[in-house]
């Protein structure tokens, strides 16, 4: 009897935590894009200051110079994307599968 | 404080005129800073004497000093060196301090090593009544009063497309951790931009002061000088800046010249500096220059 009263005691514990990790998990897939969108966009930020890697014109040295320090993240972003720049269908049909 | 920029053709007589300039206005009871920023130093063979980066008195009320271009941008590259080695420690595993080595050969660097001086000496030396600053030839002039324009239409595109970002990602954080994801730190990147926004608007703002900036333009009287003369008059009106007065120098009594002047830059004072026999080298010889022609033309 014990265990049965143990073990009701846990089923609503267990049900608001399943609800608690359906809205964890729908929140997740809810940013997935956004965030894809956001790593293009520093990417693209990336670019824009560190254009003359690509050949791309980019603003005066000096400017790019104050901020290259800050801008590791951008920077490793960059790199990653010059190997998967060749394969971009597949890695958006990932992020939409996965949705 | 005002500031007086001495702008023109090389060889034209910029550094005499402004020696000149200087000299009567510390003459009248001012206190002068005369700074050469051109790499290609005159003014130590004008006023006959050592000059360096700090300000040598050369009589009451005149200092005279030149800026060591090479010095600012070699400062500059090292801050920024040491700024990128404690971000990047695993640099030195593939060498890319020795990138830093041929960063002083970038195009751009120079006219930035320019302003960084011009805005140390106006900072420093603000006590003065007139600061003034013998430039470099056209071309590099142009290129360092264009450049807090130019960067500011860069950063503000910047700060706008940051901004996006960091937006986006306010929304991704608010809908992750709800509402404390609010509060999400500022931005390293984009508070560098800000500060930047508001040292070149600082500048951009100093060029662009009428009042307490002037312009001399000096010129020859011969067709080319004046043809670029009219190409640098247009290029600081794109810049939002106008040329008050234009030193006519090495001038031999051609009117005709100064009519053409006063029909193509209207509003701009022709003042005439009359063609010497001998040059004009030291302070008893610029005296002596000075007490040829009308000094109040000179006043302010």
């Amino acid at each position: 009897m014990d265990n049965i009263k143990i073990i009701l005691k846990k089923i609503p514990v267990a049900v608001i935590e399943f609800f608690q990790d359906m809205g964890t998990v729908n929140r997740e897939n809810a940013t997935r894009i956004i965030e894809y969108e956001i790593e293009e966009l520093e990417h693209i930020f990336a670019l824009l200051l560190f254009g003359s890697f690509t050949g791309m014109p980019s603003p005066p040295v000096h400017i790019t110079l104050q901020l290259l320090p800050l801008m590791e993240k951008e920077l490793e972003l960059m790199f990653t994307k010059v190997a998967t720049a060749h394969d971009a269908l597949s890695e958006i049909t990932e992020i939409l599968g996965e949705v | 404080m005002k500031v007086i920029f001495f702008i023109g053709k090389g060889g034209v007589g910029k550094s005499t005129s402004s020696a000149i300039f200087a000299y009567n206005l510390a003459k009248a009871g001012n206190t002068v800073l005369l700074d050469s920023i051109d790499p290609a130093h005159n003014l130590h063979d004008i006023f006959s004497t050592k000059l360096g980066v700090v300000p040598k008195n050369v009589m009451d009320g005149l200092s005279v000093m030149e800026t060591n271009l090479d010095q600012w941008v070699k400062k500059y590259l090292q801050e920024t060196e040491k700024e990128f080695k404690e971000v990047y420690k695993y640099q030195e595993a593939f060498n890319l301090h020795k990138y830093f080595r041929t960063l002083k050969y970038s195009p751009g660097l120079e006219e930035y090593a320019v302003l960084l001086a011009l805005q140390d000496t106006i900072e420093k030396y603000s006590d003065r009544d007139y600061i003034i600053f013998d430039t470099p030839p056209t071309a590099l002039t142009l290129k360092f009063l264009a450049l807090p324009s130019v960067s500011l239409l860069w950063l503000m595109e910047l700060v706008k497309f940051r901004q996006m970002i960091l937006d986006k990602k306010e929304i991704v954080t608010k809908i992750k951790e709800g509402k404390k994801g609010a509060e999400v730190e500022k931005d390293p990147v984009l508070n560098r931009i800000e500060d930047l926004i508001r040292v070149y608007q600082k500048l951009a703002d100093l060029f662009a002061d009428s009042i307490d900036t002037k312009i001399i333009l000096v010129m020859n009287p011969d067709k080319l000088s004046l043809s670029e003369s009219r190409d640098i008059t247009a290029q600081l009106m794109d810049l939002k800046m106008t040329v008050p007065y234009i030193i006519l120098n090495k001038f031999e009594g051609d009117e005709s010249i100064c009519k053409t002047l006063e029909n193509d830059f209207i509003g701009t004072e022709v003042i005439r500096f009359k063609k010497n026999d001998s040059e004009i080298i030291g302070l008893d010889r610029i005296e002596e220059y000075s007490l040829s022609f009308d000094l109040n033309q000179l006043q302010d």
